[in-house]
């Protein structure tokens, strides 16, 4: 396979939820690709669709929901509609997932070697002895400190951050092509969330994972993606390199979520904020969703705009951009 | 300088769990077990002035809630004292405490669960200024709507009930229920935490404007150093139930002196540095069961010297209101 094909490419991807009160379009037409070694940040804020987009790429979505159109290209291979069997060949194989919180993800009753080792003998034909050094050996890379005696214990013997530790090793036990983090620090301290961030950052420059890192900060995102995609009520809205998106927002969303931090220079200031709720998903206003709350609104928006590229490998879809030039 | 409106002196709370009935008759047979001792709160002595926020900053685990609910009065303080306008709070007799007690109010991080669901919001933001007689039943309308419309509610929703609301609109509830009361004094345990980044940006606006407004003193507990940088006047970093450093926030973020808040400024999440060499801490904060020998953070310091590990730093004064307890400052 040559370098330059995306490891990951999701193609105008539509994951809805037939429910009594109405269907709720959770990802409305979502494009975006991953290459070897890249971390992408899809950024959104809760309800904005970005947790249902990593779960339609691994197949989870439970009914009422289901992906209605669209391509998940893996390596080449369009995921929807693989049979489940094949999708269970992939999963924890070939593409893992780091959810946020690890005390849901580890099974309490079992020790974590026997979690670990299970993982490597479900994918692959190795002795109990190999998969335990492996098992051992990853441990080891995610930073905790003598992985022999750390095997033995439950996970409640481990600290939050131990723990989330534990998952990612997990996740990359069998060199994975492909890892989906869903806010995996999100409920972590910092200083634990920057060793956290270190370990992921190495491994994906080690390995030539690709990865997709979910979360709402944008500050995270900024010191750790390459490239980052915006969403906002199902849609994405913005696309393009960490430091275009964020010294140069285009989006009116993306520009009111980036003055609304807490910086630096600003102390004491008045934050700005975004007017108006996000709207719910079951009666999304016509047109551009984020019309009601936008400050550059014009009669325009009342059609879907489309997706405009930029020279520079921007993407995003407004009428009345904030740094047209660019 | 004026009088400080809370002083703490030497505050501390333990948490001591009991021997169980095994335990105690394995003693008997001379095993020798003793008591589990969490030294949550360690000896913290702190001024806090009128109008100021202090913004109290730690790891999960460092004591940082305990000390705020012993201020709010919601913990008793095992040894020490807690001093509202120099008066001794658990010295008083009750019906004084009651009436100094409200002019201290507390927000919580998870308003779910901080609010009553089977209660309206009437009675949530009502029941308190009723039962101290600051309205009464006739008025209560009035006085609810000027409330509500203070801290942006629409006084059309008093009639809800708590999970009828998004949660930023739900940490509003809990704001107005705390200035119903019109307290002096407001203790704020991780209020924006749980919250998006566009509705946090409305919240701590809205503590601003209340500042302003009702010339509030604020204890800004929390973990995000980019929330108190932003609200603060001083800030206090505490680790393993100890005070390490205490400074006014353009100096500590400009010039951090104890290593720990060196570490802490390092691994702060920032909207303006990209794509960053992430570092490894060393360690992670130890069991407070069980902390470690004189300076507490001396395991995980990469400055510690032998003395470190021997005698516990005193806080001092390293500059004119900058105050930090680490040996290396002699």
């Amino acid at each position: 396979m040559p370098d330059s094909e995306p490891t990951l490419k999701v193609e105008k991807l539509h994951t809805s939820f037939f429910t009594k009160a109405g269907i709720v379009k959770a990802v409305n037409d979502v494009s975006f690709s991953v290459k070897r070694g890249e971390i992408l940040g899809l950024v959104g804020e809760s309800g904005s669709g970005k947790s249902i987009t990593a779960f339609s790429i691994l197949n989870l979505i439970d009914p009422p929901g289901r992906i209605t159109s669209g391509k998940i290209l893996f390596n080449g291979r369009d995921l929807v509609g693989s049979s489940e069997k094949e999708m269970q060949q992939l999963r924890g194989n070939k593409i893992a997932m780091i959810f946020q919180d690890p005390m849901m993800t580890l099974n309490p009753v079992l020790r974590i070697d026997t979690q670990m080792i299970e993982t490597i003998q479900a994918h692959e034909k190795v002795s109990h002895r190999v998969a335990y050094e492996r098992a051992r050996d990853g441990l080891g890379r995610v930073g905790i400190s003598s992985p022999e005696e750390r095997l033995k214990a439950y996970p409640h013997q481990f600290s939050g951050g131990m723990r989330q530790r534990v998952a990612i090793a997990i996740s990359f036990l069998l060199k994975p092509d492909l890892v989906l983090a869903d806010e995996p620090t999100t409920a972590l301290d910092v200083t634990i969330q920057g060793q956290i961030l270190y370990e992921v950052q190495k491994l994906c420059r080690e390995t030539g994972t690709a990865m997709v890192w979910i979360t709402h900060d944008l500050a995270v995102v900024g010191g750790l993606a390459d490239r980052v995609c915006v969403m906002y009520a199902g849609r994405i809205v913005e696309e393009g390199g960490v430091d275009e998106v964020i010294d140069t927002p285009m989006h009116p969303y993306t520009h009111g979520l980036i003055g609304s931090v807490p910086s630096q220079n600003r102390r004491g200031q008045v934050l700005y904020q975004i007017p108006g709720m996000t709207p719910s998903l079951l009666s999304l206003p016509k047109g551009c969703t984020f019309r009601p709350r936008c400050t550059q609104k014009t009669e325009q928006c009342l059609e879907v705009p489309q997706t405009l590229r930029t020279s520079s490998g921007r993407m995003m879809s407004c009428y009345n951009p904030f740094n047209q030039g660019l | 300088m004026t009088d400080p409106i809370i002083q703490l002196k030497q505050l501390s709370k333990q948490f001591i769990r009991n021997l169980d009935f095994a335990e105690k008759a394995a003693n008997l047979l001379g095993a020798g077990i003793k008591k589990q001792v969490v030294h949550a709160v360690d000896d913290v002595n702190l001024n806090i002035f009128k109008g100021e926020v202090i913004g109290l900053v730690g790891e999960s685990g460092c004591g940082k809630s305990t000390l705020g609910r012993m201020v709010a009065g919601i913990l008793k303080q095992s040894s020490g004292s807690i001093r509202y306008r120099g008066k001794d709070i658990h010295q008083l007799s009750t019906e004084e405490r009651r009436r100094v007690q409200l002019n201290i109010q507390m927000i919580f991080q998870d308003s779910m669960s901080s609010l009553n669901p089977r209660m309206r919001v009437r009675n949530i933001i009502g029941e308190g200024p009723l039962v101290h007689g600051l309205t009464s039943q006739s008025e209560m309308d009035d006085y609810l709507d000027n409330i509500m419309i203070r801290v942006g509610l629409d006084p059309e929703f008093k009639r809800r009930y708590p999970h009828q609301f998004s949660g930023g609109q739900r940490q509003r509830i809990g704001i107005a229920r705390a200035i119903a009361v019109k307290p002096e004094f407001i203790v704020c345990d991780e209020s924006v935490a749980a919250l998006d980044v566009s509705i946090q940006a409305q919240v701590l606006n809205l503590f601003m404007k209340l500042r302003e407004d009702l010339q509030l003193t604020y204890l800004f507990i929390s973990h995000d150093l980019g929330v108190v940088e932003h609200l603060s006047d001083r800030v206090v970093i505490l680790y393993l139930g100890r005070v390490v450093e205490i400074a006014p926030t353009e100096a500590l973020f400009e010039q951090p002196n104890h290593p720990y808040t060196r570490v802490l400024m390092a691994e702060v999440p920032r909207i303006n540095l990209r794509h960053r060499k992430y570092s490894p801490v060393a360690g992670e904060i130890p069991s407070p069961l069980n902390p470690p020998s004189g300076c507490h953070f001396h395991p995980r310091c990469q400055f510690a010297e032998p003395r470190c590990g021997k005698e516990k730093p005193l806080l001092k004064e390293i500059a004119s209101e900058r105050f930090s307890a680490c040996h290396l400052n002699e």
